[in-house]
């Protein structure tokens, strides 16, 4: 039976967790040799990517990307990292920031395949909704 | 002129104030994969069972539905043009179950499975909601049937009686009269106090068309619900008709009203699901079934149902359409549908090409509640006549072969062939109860005998133009619904007083 991407994070994942160094780095070389031989190497890159949620996950960690129609100042975007980190009851929030300028104002989170979308385009076309059904 | 524009200023003025800007939030995923109405989507961590997403598409919101949870992915189905959606394209949860709008203001119209106008009369003015899927009502809250439906078939009405609340499947094979049966019943519920809906499932439009014209036409729209799901519309939408339907049904049920909805037929409603389960790679069973077609079919027709007093005594009677194929009653699917109804009207192609149309099989065809739903009167005159039918029918696969019969099966020979042509009844005739009750009981207290077999049907019709001049018979059985010495006598001098103005009896 073929092992999902998922699976196999998961059970390295939980192999390392409580090892020394020296025992994690000889536990993962035989968990190469294993994905090897079970011909999944390709899933390797997954792997570590699902690796790195799961390790984010026991640490409380959260990754999250504001988009703005203008730079913001770093006040605001603490502000922002702050309310994340008391709403989903993390620890760290790693916030990454991007610019779109048709949001025109306002602007959008995403964390943890949620968006809170607070721009201006948004409910401008919530308006725009409104107006045609009244 | 400036009034109105001044008003329309002021309208948007006072909008544009009311409108509060507001931040939200929602589970989101993306397309990973859209064919023929299906999509597979990532994300959406919060994602419900039937739940309604939306695809934030190049041409605009689209809806679906969520069907399959899997470990890192949701398959969907998608209600409407899946064209513009593109992979990649952002998904967003709506908290919200698939839910149909309900109310007064559907009655005589034709809408779509979401509940939107097709028949071009202007939106409809609706207010509530009910969820498309809904558990059907327990033990503790339903009655048993005991009230009659009269569909105005007589074969029907005498043999296989309806009773409100009852599932009665209509099968046979295509072009034999299946939706006309049904079309009968809905025109007859005239002022029975039903309202009825007629689910179209991926019927052609050009039928449907006929259909809402043909009632239109007899004055049954003012009391019926159309719901088009058709031939062309993708399997998403024709797989929640019925159900959609059903739930319109329900609001209906909750008031204490009665209800008869027609699933027309669910044989395509079987194909569309196969379609989805296979797109949405779930394991195909028999005839490439999914595993979960019985509970299809049975979560819906339990739905129908008659209630106690204390929870209103509304009820949904339900008559499913199944079109086999070459009389082939014992497919999956037809034997599925027997098996969850309370009985079944079998057409039969030998004896639709014989001209007896309906063509019901009076042997194979059953009803395992309606005779306790009977009036007395047609009780009493029903149960002597199916006798005298199935005695026909024994007798007349034995008569083939000899030619000297004894006078005793002779006769009842001849009155079986008199019963069959009463049987026989045009399309877009319901006949009332009371008239099938005196024609029933001519037949088998020998009025009928001294009628030449091929003037049998223009003795019919002239004694209900007879009927509705004399009334006191027809009066009689509607108000005492049971046949006693009084209104026994009342008949018998009807049909008397009918006979002696006809020339051709034999002596």
């Amino acid at each position: 039976m073929k092992a999902s991407v998922r699976q196999y994070a998961r059970s390295l994942f939980e192999l390392v967790a409580d090892k020394s160094e020296a025992e994690a780095k000889a536990l993962i070389a035989k968990f190469i040799v294993f994905l090897h031989r079970r011909q999944d190497l390709n899933k390797a890159e997954a792997i570590i990517e699902e690796l790195d949620r799961l390790y984010e996950i026991q640490n409380g960690e959260i990754k999250a990307e504001l988009i703005s129609a203008r730079p913001l100042v770093k006040e605001a975007k603490d502000k922002i990292a702050e309310y994340l980190a008391k709403r989903v009851g993390g620890g760290e929030v790693k916030l990454s920031d991007s610019i779109a300028p048709e949001l025109l104002g306002g602007f959008v989170l995403r964390y943890n395949g949620m968006v809170i979308d607070g721009s201006l385009q948004n409910n401008l076309r919530k308006f725009k909704k409104q107006l045609l059904t009244n | 002129m400036s009034n109105t524009k001044d008003f329309i200023v002021e309208q948007i003025k006072s909008q544009i104030a009311d409108f509060k800007a507001e931040v939200e939030e929602s589970s989101v995923g993306r397309v990973l994969k859209i064919s023929d109405g299906i999509a597979l989507v990532s994300g959406l961590t919060e994602a419900m069972m039937s739940e309604i997403l939306l695809f934030k598409s190049a041409h605009g919101e689209i809806a679906g539905v969520a069907l399959n949870l899997e470990e890192n992915l949701v398959g969907a189905i998608i209600m409407g043009e899946f064209d513009g959606i593109k992979e990649g394209d952002e998904v967003v949860c709506t908290k919200r179950i698939l839910s149909v709008p309900v109310g007064e203001a559907l009655v005589g119209r034709v809408v779509n499975p979401l509940g939107e106008a097709m028949d071009g009369k202007g939106a409809l003015d609706t207010k509530e909601f009910y969820p498309v899927e809904k558990i059907a009502p327990g033990v503790i809250t339903r009655a048993s049937v005991n009230e009659p439906v009269q569909t105005g078939i007589k074969a029907i009405d005498s043999m296989i009686p309806i009773g409100r609340g009852q599932r009665e499947l209509i099968i046979g094979d295509r072009q034999i009269g299946k939706t006309a049966i049904a079309i009968d019943a809905i025109i007859n519920q005239k002022g029975q106090n039903m309202k009825c809906i007629y689910v179209a499932i991926g019927q052609k439009e050009s039928k449907v068309a006929d259909i809402v014209r043909k009632l239109e036409a007899a004055g049954a729209m003012e009391y019926t619900t159309i719901v088009l799901a058709g031939a062309s519309n993708p399997a998403s939408l024709l797989y929640i008709a019925p159900y959609a339907g059903c739930a319109m049904a329900e609001y209906f049920l909750d008031k204490g009203e009665d209800v008869l909805i027609i699933y027309d037929d669910l044989s395509k409603h079987a194909v569309s699901y196969r379609e989805i389960s296979l797109l949405l790679r779930r394991p195909p069973g028999r005839e490439a079934y999914p595993g979960d077609v019985f509970y299809l079919h049975s979560r819906l027709l339990e739905r129908a149902c008659k209630l106690n007093k204390e929870e209103g005594g509304g009820s949904i009677t339900a008559l499913p359409i199944i079109e086999t194929q070459a009389g082939d009653i014992s497919a999956y699917i037809p034997t599925n549908v027997i098996s969850i109804t309370d009985g079944q009207i079998f057409l039969e192609p030998d004896m639709f090409y014989k001209g007896n149309r309906p063509a019901v099989n009076a042997g194979l065809s059953v009803s395992r509640v309606g005779s306790s739903a009977q009036i007395k009167a047609m009780k009493k005159v029903a149960g002597k006549m199916r006798l005298e039918a199935a005695q026909f029918r024994e007798l007349a696969a034995f008569a083939q072969f000899g030619s000297d019969l004894d006078e005793e099966t002779s006769r009842k020979l001849e009155r079986g062939k008199r019963l069959y042509e009463i049987l026989k009844q045009d399309q877009y005739q319901p006949l009332s109860v009371d008239k099938q009750v005196i024609i029933y009981y001519a037949l088998i207290n020998k009025y009928v005998d001294d009628v030449p077999v091929e003037k049998v049907r223009e003795f019919e019709a002239n004694l209900y133009k007879y009927l509705d001049v004399n009334t006191d018979a027809s009066k009689a059985i509607l108000e005492k619904k049971e046949l006693d010495a009084d209104v026994e006598e009342k008949i018998k001098t009807v049909l008397s007083n009918y006979k002696e103005t006809l020339d051709y009896l034999v002596k």
